[in-house]
């Protein structure tokens, strides 16, 4: 678990991050969102000490991060920014066992990790001997999250991991995220200016304005109650209802106790994804399979349902 | 261009743009033809008396023109043919060849003439360079040149260049031009020139080493400072515009009253003229550069890929030495070319204050209007500012990172 306790970082007169106390559970996927100038990115940079707090601490897995050195607590936690730095000099292979060497790990270990990385990541192996300049922005991107997760960190913060990438190839990268995240459990702290982002990826989101926490719940949650009006203003909007339809899978909706003919959609599906099936066939409702075969019907009274 | 042309470490050129071999090739047979009616040699009876020009083809009979003249229909050919892969590597050897070929033939005609003159009675036959071999010359040179910055195997530009170097050196050790007036020259001043060529190293490696230290403390300031730094940047171009002859002299006064008021650098025996003086002159004409070239290494390293080395968990050492030092030693060795090379010019003028190196030859040579010694002097000068060039186009060559685009 990550507890960020009456955290607090000033510049001169302005505060950037103001008391902010926020616990995330192990294996989250927590989304700092907020307008411009809210201090999301400098919360995050307190987290691994890449700036000092002027009040309250960090704790990672109970120990406080203030209290460790630097230097190996870094090591513990993997960063991903928007402008990925990687190491131009360094080939893929070499980016991605920045952390490990760091550590002091064998070759042969370095190695297997770096193909195990490339695999998690969905990049070919043949991409290891090659330079950053030579990838695509998608990629580099993909490197920049295999060196960080390289010595299987505890905790990855991402600060705009996407910002910087096409519509499409950042939609590739969030489902990328999200499977990796599955796999390896590791809690995640991304920034992110993108609401859809923050409710595709997060379990939990925190909005921030002024450095200050205003509001911490899940997705659905922060769309349904908003604590504030700036909170409706930034979730709402004519988007609302689309962004509520990523809150919920099929499988959440779905009448199991029946089901109907045609091609199943699976229980995981979000519900845009059904709303999007359903008017591609001009149909009402569609079944639903689910990972261990049962199989149901969902309708769109149960999708638009609160 | 001219800066990855540079960077290339050759000597080459500005890459040609695609009618530029025809151009090269009527540019090349229109300075033959000029250089055929212009003397090739000049003969003079002594050291004092003007010369008589001789053309190429009395000096050296027609064989020999016949032959250079084929040479150089050779090269212009070639850059006349189509494009082929190799033409670079054939180029290049012609020119070089020709090269050889020029220095070669004056020597052979020198040996000739001065035994004539002594059959004749004249002891003290002068044969020196006429207009037409500095033309040939230096079209020659400019062709191979060109030629070798268009080949892209660093190795084979290296051997090419040394090949040629070891072919003028081993025709000049073989005495095959021991008669020319400036190998005469040399042979008399051999020991002077070779302290000469000593001193004048140690005026411009002494210079560049006390600029050093300030250089990089200043160019890093600079880079951490950003704009700020621009008073600092308006101070050293400064220095940079006062004339070089004017500086050295102008160091004289102060350093003359230093040295005054304090017996212990005396004693150390630094004084108001000579070597002291220039050394420091020197340094504060290589600090500007110095600072530049650190302060535009030092900001040429991406921020971001500074940040995530420190959020990988590198220390400030293994910052430093893993990722701004490779990244930034490339440029910091194309700017230490360049002041290398500028500094090897200016320590000429070191000698006007006493402190020796290869511009004694030179000023000593405009004073008794002998233009072999002028010659002794500069040619030996644009050698060593040539070698600096391609010794420091091999180290960025290697120091280059793989993944810099």
């Amino acid at each position: 678990m990550i507890r960020l306790d009456h955290l607090t970082k000033r510049y001169g007169a302005t505060v950037a991050v103001d008391d902010v106390s926020l616990d995330i559970p192990a294996g989250a996927i927590c989304a700092l969102v907020g307008p411009s100038g809210a201090g999301k990115s400098t919360l995050l940079r307190l987290i691994n000490r890449l700036i000092e707090p002027d009040g309250g601490c960090v704790q990672i897995g109970g120990a406080e991060a203030g209290t460790l050195p630097v230097v190996a607590l870094r090591r513990r936690i993997g960063y991903v920014i928007q402008s990925v730095g990687l190491f131009p000099h360094w080939s893929v292979a070499r980016n991605i066992a920045t952390v490990p060497r760091l550590l002091g790990w064998e070759t042969a270990r370095i190695e297997r990790r770096i193909d195990q990385l490339l695999d998690l990541v969905g990049l070919p192996p043949s991409l290891a001997t090659r330079y950053p300049h030579e990838l695509s922005g998608g990629q580099q991107q993909r490197v920049g999250v295999a060196r960080a997760l390289a010595a299987e960190p505890e905790l990855l913060l991402m600060d705009e991991p996407f910002g910087a990438v096409d519509p499409v190839t950042r939609r590739t990268l969030q489902d990328a995220l999200l499977e990796i995240q599955a796999r390896t459990g590791t809690t995640i702290i991304l920034v992110t200016h993108d609401v859809d982002e923050a409710v595709r990826l997060g379990t939990v989101i925190a909005f921030l304005s002024h450095g200050r926490l205003v509001q911490a719940a899940s997705p659905a949650e922060m769309l349904r109650a908003p604590a504030s009006a700036e909170v409706a203003a930034f979730f709402g909007g004519p988007r609302l209802g689309l962004r509520l339809l990523q809150t919920a899978s099929a499988g959440e909706r779905a009448d199991f106790a029946r089901t109907i003919a045609g091609e199943p959609v699976e229980a995981e599906a979000m519900l845009d994804e059904v709303v999007a099936r359903m008017a591609a066939a001009g149909v009402t409702s569609l079944p639903v399979k689910d990972g261990q075969g049962r199989r149901g019907v969902i309708s769109l009274d149960d999708v638009v349902a609160r | 261009m001219t800066h990855s042309t540079a960077q290339d470490g050759s000597l080459a050129l500005p890459r040609a743009r695609p009618g530029a071999p025809a151009l090269a090739a009527a540019f090349i047979l229109a300075l033959c033809a000029v250089a055929g009616l212009a003397g090739f040699v000049s003969v003079a009876p002594n050291r004092l008396a003007s010369g008589q020009p001789l053309p190429l083809w009395v000096a050296s009979g027609p064989a020999v023109t016949f032959a250079l003249v084929a040479l150089a229909g050779l090269i212009a050919g070639l850059a006349l043919a189509p494009r082929r892969p190799d033409r670079p590597l054939l180029v290049a050897l012609a020119s070089a060849m020709l090269v050889l070929g020029l220095v070669a033939a004056t020597g052979e005609a020198a040996t000739r003439l001065v035994a004539e003159g002594a059959s004749g009675g004249g002891r003290l036959t002068r044969v020196s360079l006429g207009p037409a071999f500095w033309i040939w010359l230096v079209v020659a040179l400019l062709v191979f040149a060109d030629a070798t910055g268009r080949i892209a195997a660093l190795k084979l530009r290296f051997l090419l260049v040394l090949g040629l170097a070891a072919g003028l050196g081993g025709l000049a050790a073989s005495g095959r031009l021991a008669d020319l007036s400036l190998a005469r020259e040399f042979a008399v001043n051999r020991d002077i020139f070779v302290e000469a060529v000593a001193t004048h190293l140690g005026l411009t490696f002494g210079g560049l080493l006390l600029a050093l230290p300030a250089g990089i403390a200043i160019g890093a300031y600079a880079a951490a400072r950003g704009r700020r730094a621009g008073a600092l940047f308006a101070g050293l171009n400064l220095i940079q515009t006062i004339p070089s002859i004017a500086l050295f002299a102008l160091l004289i006064g102060p350093l003359t009253a230093l040295t005054a008021a304090l017996p212990a650098l005396r004693a150390l025996g630094l004084a108001g003229i000579g070597a002291f003086p220039a050394l420091i002159a020197l340094a504060l004409y290589a600090l500007l550069p110095v600072a530049r070239a650190v302060a535009a290494a030092l900001t040429a390293v991406p921020p971001a890929t500074l940040e995530a080395g420190r959020a990988m968990g590198m220390t400030r050492t293994q910052l430093a030495r893993e990722v701004t030092l490779p990244l930034a030693l490339p440029i910091l060795l194309e700017m230490a070319r360049v002041v290398l090379v500028q500094l090897i010019g200016l320590t000429v003028l070191a000698a006007l204050i006493g402190a020796g190196g290869l511009g004694t030859f030179i000023f000593r040579g405009l004073g008794q209007t002998a233009a072999d010694l002028v010659l002794l002097g500069a040619l030996a000068t644009i050698a060593l500012a040539l070698a600096a060039h391609l010794a420091l186009g091999l180290l960025i060559g290697l120091a280059r990172p793989q993944g810099a685009a």
